[in-house]
């Protein structure tokens, strides 16, 4: 195991309060696989990526469990233990590509500089493999010395990825990485990723909402509802033939391609408030299949066919088929 | 061959702008109560020696005669003569902008570099002890008005410690030290007190902008990189947030030269600010409207230069 993930508990302090926003998470990364993070705004996915690199907001901190990246705690390392673990083990593509570059410094500088920072090369060579993965996302290595609101929106998402893997790092977390670009543009992104996450040998974690980038690039997914993760396994599996309720409803509200188009289903409802988590499964207030044990106890994460991981009481009766 | 072009506009359109302010001033002056020639003459001249002064001065011309006049000597690069100096007004001037500048260039120098790095570090430390320190610190300094703040520089100092000069350019008389090192003890307690008094603004100006810019996605993508708290800062927040810095301090250029007038007062620095102080106090209309000349020219000057580093320091700001 690449990266180790056990009981991974995120809080945020709000006034006085601390709100829960990851909570109990585990999952583990091999090799050159990769996982989708998947489940409506606000249910902790994103969150789970920064603190993957322990890269939360001053207001945020892991109360809990350990991230192990090749064996080493990124949780309890000293910072700078933390500062050498980042971009040169785990490295992160950036939710917001329009915003994640800095403004006032060229792209090419903002990658090299990145790259020294990590590894003691002689500038030109940093330069030279600048260029190698410039034009490896399909940047042509002349623009390396161009400012970020000289490119396009496709383009400053490419370079993100250049810079996100410019160390050569084993696990590459890509944190909504097509969100802000145009269709035909989030086909080629996630093209691109499948491509250089074969060739570069990476650990991938793709936080998506969306279920079809995520069907296309990972062999396992996990389906993250209101902080905690109700159902993983492997990728087929949890999305055709799934346990949890909460998955079945969240596939049920996206159209399918091979399928004759069908009336899509909502979840009625919204999404838990953080501040205000149902006692019991934080899903029951939403779920068609709630009984009264739903109510008052938290449904422990069992195992359930096809070697997946299931959070619901009625994990092995609910055999849903889609 | 765009930038030369740019820079040639800018200077085309300024040209207009200095004409309007001087023709501005020039009848402001005018129109303002006072005469030359009673302060000229003195508290007992006869009324026929104030008419030959007027007549001397050709101050009986109507306003706009005198205006054209001026204007006309103006292009010529004739400032006139001062009524009280007896000299030409462009050579007072020189002479007092080297001695403005020996105090106000090195204080306003030190004052952006050392105010912009606080500023820096109290936002890289807000909320925390330093931050406080800093933040209250500068609030105190921009509280005390120069005068005061040079008068208990002057009593600590000059009067107790008996370490520097109080006032002046040079001691008289006094061989201790060499004329040079005797310039540089007269400029320590001015350039400190300018120094101290134009602190917090830079201070407090940095210190938002960091604060603002720390939210930044790219500050974070720093942070994930792995660059230290200090990297971060200094390379990433900070070229972020200077733009403001170098408004002000553009802006400042003209306060910087036309002198810091008050503290030029407290510790009788004979600059700039003095001059034009005395000027408006004799009512010596070529000193005052020389002065004033010059603080336009600078302003425009300033803003021009602040536009320039606006390019250099955000590759976004593109001359148009």
């Amino acid at each position: 195991m690449i990266l180790e993930v056990k009981d991974l508990t995120v809080e945020f302090q709000i006034g006085k309060n601390f709100l829960t926003a990851v909570n109990n998470v585990n999952f583990g990364l091999g090799q050159q696989d990769s996982l989708g993070l998947v489940g409506e705004s606000g249910c902790g996915k994103s969150t789970t990526g920064y603190a993957l690199m322990n890269l939360l907001p001053k207001n945020g901190r892991i109360s809990n469990g350990k991230v192990l990246i090749n064996g080493v705690d990124i949780v309890t390392a000293s910072d700078a233990e933390v500062r050498s673990i980042r971009w040169k083990e785990i490295s992160m593509i950036f939710q917001n590509a329009m915003t994640a570059l800095n403004p006032v410094q060229k792209i090419g500088d903002q990658i090299v500089n990145a790259l020294l920072e990590h590894e003691t090369i002689s500038r030109s060579e940093a330069i030279d493999r600048a260029s190698y993965f410039f034009e490896k996302v399909g940047i042509s290595s002349s623009r390396l010395m161009q400012y970020p609101h000289e490119f396009s929106g496709g383009m400053k998402q490419r370079a993100v990825i250049a810079l996100a893997l410019i160390c050569y790092p084993k696990i590459l977390i890509a944190d909504e990485p097509t969100t802000a670009l145009d269709v035909v543009a989030q086909r080629q992104v996630i093209e691109l990723l499948i491509d250089l996450q074969k060739e570069l040998n990476l650990s991938m974690i793709l936080i998506s909402h969306d279920i079809s980038a995520v069907a296309e690039a990972c062999e396992k997914i996990a389906v993250m509802y209101g902080g905690e993760i109700m159902e993983i396994g492997p990728t087929r599996d949890v999305l055709i033939r799934n346990n949890h309720p909460y998955t079945n409803a969240l596939v049920g509200s996206f159209p399918s391609l091979h399928k004759p188009i069908s009336k899509l289903t909502q979840i009625p409802g919204s999404p838990p408030n953080l501040a205000d988590m149902p006692s019991g499964c934080s899903f029951y207030p939403r779920c068609t299949y709630a009984q009264n044990i739903c109510l008052h106890e938290k449904p422990p994460m069992r195992s359930v066919r096809f070697n997946k991981l299931c959070k619901c009481h009625f994990a092995e009766e609910l055999d849903f088929n889609q | 061959m765009d930038f030369a072009k740019y820079i040639a506009r800018r200077v085309l359109q300024m040209i207009p702008v200095i004409i309007a302010v001087t023709i501005f001033n020039f009848l402001i002056i005018n129109f303002a109560p006072g005469d030359p020639v009673t302060v000229l003459a003195g508290e007992n001249a006869t009324q026929e020696y104030m008419d030959e002064l007027r007549e001397a001065y050709g101050l009986n011309e109507p306003i706009l005669v005198r205006l054209k006049l001026y204007m006309q000597k103006l292009l010529k690069g004739d400032l006139g003569v001062s009524y009280t100096y007896r000299q030409p007004v462009a050579n007072i001037i020189k002479e007092k902008m080297k001695v403005t500048l020996m105090l106000v260039l090195l204080s306003e120098i030190a004052t952006i570099v050392v105010g912009t790095a606080l500023g820096a570090l109290a936002a890289r430390h807000e909320g925390k002890t330093l931050d406080n320190i800093i933040s209250n610190v500068s609030m105190m300094l921009y509280c005390m008005p120069v005068y005061w703040l040079g008068m208990l520089l002057i009593l600590f100092f000059a009067v107790k410690l008996q370490w520097l000069p109080s006032s002046g350019m040079y001691s008289f008389g006094s061989q201790k030290y060499s004329k040079s090192v005797d310039l540089i003890r007269h400029l320590i307690l001015p350039s400190l007190t300018l120094f101290l008094v134009r602190l917090p603004t830079y201070i407090k100006l940095t210190r938002s902008t960091v604060v603002e810019v720390a939210q930044e996605d790219y500050i974070n993508s720093a942070r994930a990189i792995g660059y230290s708290e200090k990297d971060v800062y200094k390379k990433h927040a900070l070229p972020n947030a200077l733009l403001p810095t170098v408004t002000v301090a553009g802006m400042s250029l003209s306060t910087v030269f036309s002198g810091a007038l008050l503290t030029e007062t407290v510790f009788s620095w004979p600059g700039m600010g003095r001059m034009i102080f005395d000027g408006v106090a004799s009512r010596d209309y070529p000193i005052i409207m020389g002065g004033f000349l010059v603080t336009t020219i600078l302003v425009v000057v300033g803003s021009l230069i602040t536009d320039l580093i606006y390019m250099y320091l955000d590759p976004r700001v593109v001359h148009s």
